[in-house]
């Protein structure tokens, strides 16, 4: 039998979110749950579903389906591991709704836990270690490609060839997704930042500084999606739309290979929920550089071709601005739990829940979650109405 | 890594020696997997080729690691030398070196080279240097060598890599002269990558 209620997500829990070495994955995810759980005044025997989203690549203590028995659930209906990288977790988010919608599960618990601050060792350097010697990757290596930013430094240079854009931009994306930090307790950079001091920030691969990247955390989000009536006190938030795209750009001239594409997830989502981009409140996307907000706010419609570092720069996405984005800091200064980050902040935002960050009178957003090299897109369109 | 075979003529031994130096840029450890899911290229790099894949039905330039054509659907890869030759689509300076791994003390430029192939490739230079070209900057392709292993590089002299024609497609490998630098593998050759994405987003 079908759920009575539209699914909706109906709790959110978040552990401490940690710069410093310590916490294992699994420890983590179970404080998440346990704090989604409460959040939704559910107990796990009230759950029959999880979907599981592990670090991927170079962790081995990765989460699993374990998880599950772990962590103290009772039998479950769904259970399933996804994993389309960074773009995870908002497609765990349309598997739970959908999974409801067709009567597989009633309550789903969805789930990302990281740890990659290590004792001894940087998150950069564990991310330079990875990538073994073998195929394409195993190249770029041997070239000095470690880690991931060079690669997206690559993209930041093709896309300002292409949409025009300069460091300014970067700047501009840097100081006003702090500005929103400022006002994030959990947000792990919340000291003021001006132009002056994102210059004299430490270049890691040119254009991108220090302050162009995400900020690893060992920490946890969970979340709680429901087709039933729960205890919870916080308001229901409707999953409207959903989309997603994965383009296949290929490596050769003469189309693009480092971004585009991907504006037909947000398309669908759109479609989907009824809505125009005119009606969304708040936008929260995946940055894990600075050069991503940029690349799409314009790939998503949101702003037209090569404006998005004038529009940044105008304020417009700062707190204030009339194109709320990234409200918790993002990746950059909020904290980098991959695409939990855009998810958290949007439910908190709809629930009015932002404090002294909260857009006043945020009823609808956009989650856009990436994955790989920009490969991979699922987006989202919450709303605290089931359907309008 | 066991070294490559350079190639069997006179030039060998100076070509072996090439091999066996140093790279400027990275620790052997970086040396990528000559016999793996790139071997061809690699095998020609070694002959002073640059080796890439078409589809051998409708010849279009596929990626390193394809396996099936997008554009006929064909399973059947060939792996055949091109012109070494090709131009800046993006540039990075790399701040950030990573103990052990990277052996210079300077920022380093990598490279997205779009080649006259249609292939793009990301490599490092031939040579240190810590300026980044341009976009759209033309480049001739020579070879570094890693732990023994040939692979491509970009070389930013207007002149072309050290001793090879900067065109010339199939020309077999280093020729005459040994390159004045020991970083400066005989010639041309480029590589890149495909999408894959181990750290995140
Ligand atoms: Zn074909």
């Amino acid at each position: 039998m079908a759920s009575p209620l539209e699914p909706a997500i109906v709790g959110l829990g978040l552990t401490p979110m940690s710069l410093s070495a310590g916490g294992v994955p699994v420890d983590l995810a179970i404080e998440a749950v346990a704090g989604a759980l409460a959040d939704a005044g559910l107990a796990p025997g009230d759950v029959d579903g999880l979907l599981v989203n592990s670090s991927q690549g170079v962790r081995p203590d990765r989460l699993g389906v374990a998880l599950a028995r772990q962590g103290g659930l009772g039998d479950l209906r769904l259970l399933e591991h996804v994993e389309i990288k960074g773009a995870t977790a908002a497609a765990m988010i349309q598997r739970a709704v959908l999974a409801i919608r067709a009567g597989l599960a009633r309550t789903v618990i969805c789930v990302f836990a990281d740890a990659p601050l290590r004792a001894g060792g940087t998150s950069g350097s564990t991310y330079a270690h990875s990538g073994g010697n073998d195929g394409a990757r195993g190249l770029e290596r041997a070239s000095g490609v470690l880690g991931s930013v060079p690669t997206y430094a690559l993209l930041a240079s093709r896309y300002f060839a292409v949409s025009g854009g300069d460091p300014e931009d970067l700047c501009a994306v840097a100081v006003s997704t702090r500005a929103w930090a400022l006002g994030n307790p959990d947000a792990v950079v919340r000291k003021p930042l001006d132009a002056e001091g994102y210059f004299a920030s430490r270049m890691i691969s040119a254009p991108l500084r220090v302050l162009d990247c995400a900020r690893p955390v060992n920490g946890a989000v969970a979340l709680v999606v429901s087709g039933e009536a729960t205890p919870g006190q916080a308001p229901r938030v409707h999953v409207r739309g959903m989309g997603q795209a994965h383009p296949m750009r290929r490596r050769r001239a003469p189309g693009e290979s480092w971004f585009g594409g991907g504006r037909a997830a947000v398309d669908g989502a759109l479609e989907m929920a009824g809505l125009t981009r005119a009606d969304l409140d708040v936008i929260e996307l995946y940055d894990p550089f600075s050069v991503v907000t940029l690349l799409l706010l314009e790939e998503y419609g949101l702003v037209e071709p090569g404006q998005a570092g004038k529009v940044v720069r105008s304020g417009a996405t700062a707190p204030g601005g009339d194109l709320p984005v990234n409200t918790g800091g993002g990746q950059l200064s909020g904290f980098y739990l991959q695409g939990m980050t855009p998810l958290a902040e949007a439910v908190v935002q709809l629930r009015g829940a932002g404090g002294a960050r909260q857009v006043p009178g945020a009823s609808t957003a956009l989650v856009g979650g990436i994955g790989g090299r920009v490969d991979h897109h699922a987006c989202l369109i919450l709303d605290l109405e089931p359907s309008r | 890594m066991s070294p490559n075979t350079a190639a069997a003529a006179s030039p060998a031994a100076a070509a072996q020696a090439q091999a066996q130096a140093e790279d400027w840029l990275v620790d052997a450890a970086l040396a990528p997997l000559a016999d793996g899911s790139l071997a061809p290229l690699y095998a020609g790099a070694a002959a002073g080729e640059l080796t890439l894949p078409f589809c051998a039905a409708c010849g279009l330039a596929l990626e390193l690691e394809q396996r099936a054509c997008d554009g006929c659907g064909a399973t059947d890869i060939r792996w055949r030398p091109v012109e070494r030759a090709g131009s800046v689509h993006a540039v990075t300076l790399v701040h950030r070196r990573e103990p052990g791994l990277v052996r210079v003390t300077e920022p380093y430029p990598v490279l997205d080279i779009e080649l006259a192939s249609g292939h793009r490739l990301i490599m490092t230079t031939l040579t240190a240097t810590g300026s980044a070209p341009a976009i759209g900057r033309p480049v001739t392709i020579g070879f570094r060598h890693v732990g023994g292993v040939a692979v491509p590089a970009a070389s930013l002299d207007p002149a072309g890599a050290d001793d090879s024609p900067a065109t010339s497609g199939t020309t077999p490998v280093p020729g005459t002269t040994p390159a004045p630098d020991p970083s400066a593998a005989g010639l041309p050759a480029a590589a890149h990558t495909s999408s894959e994405p181990e750290v995140s987003p």
